[in-house]
């Protein structure tokens, strides 16, 4: 089912993605693709469907080490066998997404429901459909941003975790492999998932209640110790133009913007108040009173400060921080690009048309979800209350799946609030939709998880097939 | 009743709207009908940096109120030179080996009966015959410049080659002479001008070279005045260190010294006190022998859609400052924003005195026409840092240097106490009378909506009345709070360490009971059997 609906949306005309913001432009030069000259090409208004492949040397390096070249060389690889060598289509790169997802989504599904046969199973089934293959995620198939690797490397990793815990395969390994890789994936594909390594490490670490061989515990915490070590590799190879763009932003549009006297927060960081004035400000300003870039804006303003002061002096100033947080809630469920066109120029729609098509979900949880961070510091706790009495049952029955699914829902939960506070912290008010992308998927994917265990009556308890047996 | 009042109300609107038009023309910066000028390069030649050179020769013309139409030579089109009147076409060869011409080109400018100038070498053969003087080539040399008006000398780089008029008749003009190092040949004139033409041999967009050459193309455009210079200190901002703004003011001042600032603003935060600030110290400027120019904003991203943006941020600019009543009494901007269809009308329309600064190196237009706005007053800015060429002759910034066109010698603006002191005593010591914008004829106008602020004898006008700038009141300000330095990993452990590994350690605490329980019941399983 899920095959139909993204294929449709995906491949037949017309053809349906996210436009370019300009963030296209970092992965399609250095992964050898430009845009086609003497064709128009749009910014925001509409999707543009075909790119050229360099047939030349390449001289782009990359602005920053993701994980994301992997999927676009393998799209490009593809297009180059069975379409081109000269002309990207970027259905191809939607396939190479779509094949992971649906592979994504047959695991989630049986990791959700397995082991229980009941019609019930129907109704998760049905349920992971409407929720993750709502269009607001695959549009970003046919798209040149880093979220679609997030999103399908996020189900594998998810899944696989799950269905170690209940014991899905008799050959363990390939899922703890599947995990690990998928979770690297998940870390290296954008700057802003360095700090969720964190939660990814306690979810490997977890695995100790499920492996209990000497050998195979050494090899949990190496993998934990790698999953950390990505996290710090991620952010350490983050290039310094990047880091000035989101150290400006955070800086102009988050500390200035929600600061009561921006002027006093710059004084007392040791920074000339004159600066207040960039309140608003971002990075790509087209007309600025100052060049970002110049000697002088360097030496008294952005080397003055680190994501560190900022983080700082968020911490010392809490009511701001704390508005801060939750003008980026109110973002937290939107998962749609509102800022771009998901059709091409020939589709015939104005500019910026946003499909409707299979965002039924999106719609109720973006119109529903309560927009305050306090909320989901109650959800938090409601979810981590409700598995840990679930994980105290499952350590004394001896059922390390209880725990597991703790520790996976307490990283899920991490993960939303490192991603609330990485944004805010990391780029201010500015792209937030686009940062909070692990918001929801991961109150989706917890959301999916406790109604599935509700409706196979296995909250508390492991699953038992009928007769007793576990 | 109605039916007479009708046509009446009708007429008085037309008179009215009449008159706004009238106002609005006598408001706009922009010469019309000025003297067209073709400059037709062969080459960028951006590997020599020979684009400063048209970027120079493009503010010298502007300065001297000529209508500059700039095109490369092979992109020219036939009947041009005839169809849109020149009044002169200058050829600047910049990259002779590649013999960039065309016989459209060529064909045409034999057949130009008007003013003919020719810059650097390979001079073609119609351009000779016009110039009627002989060209001898000089292999291997290298000259000193001397200028007989200001007796100064500049030691020029090394020649390979330069063609050089050697016979100079009477009726000839010359400009500067080329003291070869050798002993044995001969002095040869700079520049010259014989009638209708007129040659130089190189142009360099700096130093003594550049003073020479100006002079011999005011003169060969009839401008026999000379200029004193403004000076200007540029980059400022409102990022600026408003301190030393207000001590370098003071201090120019107590030296005597009239100046100019070239500073940036802002369309919006001015609400918050550092705005105020900001103003303050234009002010402060005002009223201490100092008039402001506005610089147009840095581009990022150029687009020929954005003229509305642009028109809109730069009204709001005037607007405020003059709601401040900080009165811009020009514009300035780089030359390419003068060269260019959607940055002329929407930044530099709003005054008749305007500043041209020397390109950047990346220049980043939004809609290039390479046709000059033309304006009342243009001032080519020029960097006083290319007058100091003291280890090479004689140090241009202590010479009593006097300029054919309007120039605006420009300084950065200083970073530090320091740099203050160097830049003032700099100035101090330089032997150039500069231009006082409060005496003689200097005045400038800004329109934007319907304000009109005016500078004429040191007084300021806003529509019409005259308006005195407010004494100094500036908001209070603290100094910023010293840094105490800390290690990195100090605030790392500090910061980090309590908030974002907080929820962590809390989770790995709970999960690690759990494991030691679990650890129990485990092994009580196996003590029950």
């Amino acid at each position: 089912m899920s095959a139909l609906i993204v294929a449709y949306l995906l491949f037949i005309p017309p053809v349906n993605g996210y436009a370019n913001n300009g963030d296209f432009d970092r992965a399609i030069y250095v992964n050898g693709l430009y845009r086609l000259t003497g064709k128009p090409y749009y910014f925001f208004t509409y999707m543009v469907q075909k790119y050229g492949i360099m047939q030349y040397f390449n001289e782009s390096s990359a602005a920053l080490f993701s994980s994301q070249p992997l999927f676009i060389k393998a799209a490009i690889g593809l297009n180059m066998l069975v379409y081109s060598t000269k002309v990207f289509d970027i259905r191809f790169m939607g396939l190479i997404y779509y094949v992971l997802f649906l592979g994504g989504i047959y695991l989630l599904t049986e990791a959700l429901t397995f082991p229980s046969k009941r019609w019930r199973n129907y109704i998760i089934a049905l349920m992971v459909v409407f929720v993750f293959a709502d269009s607001s995620y695959t549009l970003y198939f046919n798209s040149f941003f880093a979220e679609p690797g997030m999103f399908v490397a996020m189900l594998y990793s998810f899944s696989s975790i799950l269905l170690l815990a209940r014991h899905r395969f008799k050959r363990r390994w390939p899922m703890v492999l599947l995990f690990f890789i998928s979770t690297v994936v998940l870390i290296t594909n954008k700057q802003q998932n360095a700090p969720l390594a964190l939660g990814f490490a306690l979810t490997m670490l977890s695995l100790l209640f499920v492996f209990h061989k000497r050998a195979e515990k050494l090899y949990v915490i190496l993998g934990t110790v790698l999953i950390l070590a990505s996290g710090v590799a991620t952010y350490a190879l983050i290039t310094k133009t990047f880091n000035n763009i989101n150290e400006y932003q955070s800086m102009t549009r988050g500390v200035l913007l929600k600061a009561k006297d921006p002027e006093k927060a710059l004084m007392q960081g040791g920074i000339d108040s004159q600066f207040a004035l960039t309140r608003g400000q971002t990075y790509f300003d087209r007309y600025s009173p100052i060049d970002v870039n110049s000697k002088y804006m360097k030496k008294h303003f952005t080397d003055k400060f680190s994501f560190m002061w900022i983080l700082k002096y968020e911490l010392t100033h809490p009511s701001e921080f704390g508005a801060l947080l939750n003008l980026a809630a109110k973002d937290g469920q939107l998962t749609q690009v509102k800022a771009v066109s998901d059709y091409t120029k020939s589709a015939g729609q104005p500019k910026y048309a946003q499909t409707h098509y299979f965002t039924g979900f999106s719609t109720i949880m973006g119109a529903f979800f309560p927009r305050t961070f306090a909320f989901y510091v109650l959800i938090a706790f409601a979810f981590i209350g409700v598995y840990a009495f679930g994980a105290y049952h499952g350590i004394r029955d001896g059922d390390p799946e209880m725990v597991v699914r703790l520790a996976l829902i307490i990283a899920n939960m991490a993960i939303i609030f490192m991603t609330f506070i990485a944004s805010v912290i990391g780029d201010g008010d500015a792209d937030l939709a686009k940062h909070l992308f692990m918001v929801p998927l991961c109150t989706d994917l917890s959301l999916a998880l406790l109604v599935s265990d509700l409706l196979n009556h296995r909250l508390w308890h492991v699953f038992e097939i009928r007769g007793g047996q576990r | 009743m109605k039916k007479r009042f009708g046509p009446i109300l009708l007429l008085m609107l037309t008179i009215f709207s009449l008159l706004s038009s009238v106002s609005v023309t006598a408001s706009a910066s922009q010469v019309s009908r000025a003297p067209r000028v073709l400059l037709a390069y062969d080459s960028e030649n951006r590997a020599n940096d020979d684009q400063t050179k048209i970027d120079a020769m493009q503010r010298l013309l502007t300065s001297l109120n000529l209508e500059v139409h700039t095109i490369r030579i092979d992109q020219y089109h036939a009947g041009d030179i005839k169809r849109l009147h020149f009044k002169a076409v200058i050829t600047m060869v910049n990259w002779s080996q590649a013999k960039l011409t065309t016989s459209d080109f060529a064909h045409d400018r034999a057949a130009f009966k008007g003013l003919k100038l020719h810059i650097g070498p390979s001079m073609a053969t119609d351009e000779r015959q016009s110039l009627g003087l002989t060209l001898s080539p000089r292999y291997h040399q290298q000259y000193w410049l001397s200028d007989h008006t200001s007796s100064a000398r500049q030691l020029l780089s090394f020649s390979e080659s330069l063609a050089v008029t050697t016979q100079t008749p009477a009726t000839v003009k010359t400009f500067g002479t080329l003291v070869p190092q050798s002993q044995n040949a001969k002095k040869v004139p700079y520049g010259v001008i014989n009638g209708n033409s007129a040659y130089l041999p190189y142009l360099t967009a700096n130093g003594l070279s550049f003073i020479v050459a100006s002079r011999l193309i005011a003169r060969f455009f009839g401008h026999t005045a000379t200029y004193a210079p403004l000076l200007t200190i540029t980059d400022v901002t409102p990022f600026t260190n408003m301190d030393l703004l207000h001590k370098l003011a003071t201090d120019l001042e107590n030296n005597g010294i009239p100046f100019a600032i070239s500073t940036t603003s802002i369309s919006v935060n001015t609400d918050l006190p550092a705005y105020k600030r900001f103003t303050s110290e234009l002010q402060w400027v005002e009223n201490h022998g100092g008039v402001v120019f506005l610089r147009t904003p840095v581009v990022y991203y150029p687009k020929a859609s954005t003229q509305g943006q642009l028109k809109q941020l730069m009204q709001t600019q005037i607007w405020r400052l003059i709601d401040r009543q900080v009165f811009p009494v020009g514009l300035s901007a780089p030359n390419y924003w003068n060269q260019d269809l959607v940055y002329r009308p929407a930044a530099l329309s709003y005054s008749n005195n305007v500043i041209l600064m020397q390109n950047p190196s990346e220049t980043k237009n939004a809609d290039a026409d390479n046709t000059a706005g033309v304006y009342k007053q243009a001032f080519y800015g020029l960097q006083e840092q290319s007058l100091e060429t003291v280890h090479n002759g004689t140090n241009l910034a202590q010479t009593d240097l006097s300029f054919s066109s309007p120039t605006a010698v420009t300084m950065t603006m200083p970073d530090s106490q320091k740099d203050l002191t160097g830049l003032v005593k700099r100035v101090s010591a330089a032997k150039v009378s500069w231009l006082d914008p409060s005496a003689g004829k200097f005045s400038g106008t800004t329109t934007v909506a319907n304000q009109r602020a005016h500078y004429r004898n040191g007084n300021y006008y806003l529509n019409g009345q005259l308006t005195v700038v407010p004494t100094y009141n500036p908001p209070k300000q603290t100094k910023p709070a010293p840094v105490t330095p800390t290690g990195a990993l100090n605030t790392f452990f500090s910061v980090d360490g309590v908030f974002l590994f907080f929820f962590m350690i809390v989770s790995l605490i709970v999960l690690l009971a759990f494991y030691i329980v679990g650890r129990q019941v485990y092994w009580r399983m196996f003590k029950k059997k």
